[in-house]
């Protein structure tokens, strides 16, 4: 039967840890372990095996004990002062980096603060100026409104002057009037040639003297 | 107030039918409130195109424009009245703009005016205007 422990470091990974190292040999152990299964009965041989107890010596015991007891309350002694100092170390350093962090802070706060001045200086001079112009634009734009308003209100009594002037046709005059459309004629069913000449429609009911005022396009420019 | 036109399409009645029909048209505008500058004739024509209303068929109708002023309102006020009145074969209202020569808004085709789009000498003259503004621009900007 074949070692376990052998199989698996030869199968595996560590197999070749091992032969790339400097051991190229892998020791020679034989597992007591799943040698037999456990339902086996105690080897006829190990019977009625007793393990003898192992030898002590009761003075060397006691001095052992002592020696250890004396050693390790050395060693936990030298441990804790290591520690203390470590610590007070760590502190120290702390301390240091805290002051330098807040002179940092300091300085920067001062030079922020002065950059912040310097900046505002500029700004409240631009702003000034800004708000000036914006006055200026302001009263330049209410001058030209007014200006406009004076020219609408001028065009609208020019206007109101043309209405006032025109004739409207009284309620008491409609039949007069009615009478007077309906024996005239009007006929807009014409084009103007580009010598300025008037060519009568479709339904020109009426001689070329009665037709509507020849208009010349010179005469409109 | 602004000036409207009223244009609308008379049935070929005989003259008094006629007279009192263009009446009617007349007291609509003048109970709302509106005011009549003037009217025309255009005379009985056939109509463009065989035109049914009030349950008859027409095929001629006399054209009639009255020109009247008022409220913005008047032109819905009179639609309905005048839908309703059996002499009109159709009726529509159009707002009277100031008349502005073409040659003033587009390209003048005649040459009554001189466009300045189609003059080679002022097309130059702008441009020469436009390049000296640049350059003066420039300078002050350097400055």
């Amino acid at each position: 039967m074949l070692c376990p422990l052998r199989n698996l470091i030869k199968s595996s990974v560590a197999h070749k840890v091992l032969l790339e190292s400097s051991i190229k040999q892998p020791p020679l152990v034989n597992s007591v372990r799943f040698r037999k299964p456990r339902w086996l009965p105690i080897a006829k041989s190990k019977e009625f095996y007793v393990r003898k107890p192992t030898p002590v010596i009761p003075e060397e015991a006691e001095e052992l004990y002592l020696r250890y007891s004396k050693y390790r309350a050395d060693v936990e002694s030298i441990r804790l002062f290591l520690k203390e100092q470590l610590s007070q170390k760590s502190v120290n350093i702390m301390e240091k980096q805290e002051k330098d962090d807040a002179a940092d802070l300091k300085l920067m706060e001062e030079q922020v603060k002065e950059y912040n001045n310097q900046v505002a200086a500029l700004r409240q001079e631009r702003q000034n100026q800004e708000v000036i112009a914006e006055q200026k634009r302001i009263e330049e734009v209410m001058q030209k409104q007014q200006e406009e308003r004076l020219k609408r209100t001028l065009q609208a009594e020019k206007k109101l002057e043309k209405n006032k002037a025109a004739s409207f046709i009284q309620p008491e005059d409609l039949d007069q009037a009615i009478e007077i459309m309906l024996d005239s004629r009007s006929d807009y069913n014409y084009a103007i040639t580009n010598s300025g000449d008037v060519i009568l429609g479709e339904y020109p009911d009426q001689p070329l003297d009665k037709a509507p005022p020849r208009t010349k396009m010179s005469d409109i420019s | 107030m602004p000036t409207y036109e009223l244009s609308v399409i008379l049935k070929a009645l005989q003259r008094p039918q006629l007279s009192a029909a263009v009446k009617r048209c007349c007291n609509n505008i003048l109970d709302q409130g509106g005011m009549i500058r003037g009217m025309e004739n255009l005379g009985l024509k056939p109509l463009p195109y065989k035109m049914s209303s009030h349950g008859s068929k027409h095929y001629e109708g006399n054209y009639v424009l009255i020109k009247f002023d008022g409220s913005t309102h008047l032109p819905k006020l009179i639609e309905e009245p005048m839908k309703r009145d059996s002499a009109v074969i159709r009726q529509t209202v159009f707002a009277e703009r100031e008349w502005v020569p073409p040659c003033l808004v587009e390209a003048c085709h005649f040459g009554e005016i001189q466009n300045p789009d189609h003059e080679r000498s002022i097309w130059w003259s702008r441009v020469n205007r436009r390049y000296v503004r640049w350059e003066r621009r420039k300078k002050e900007n350097q400055c």
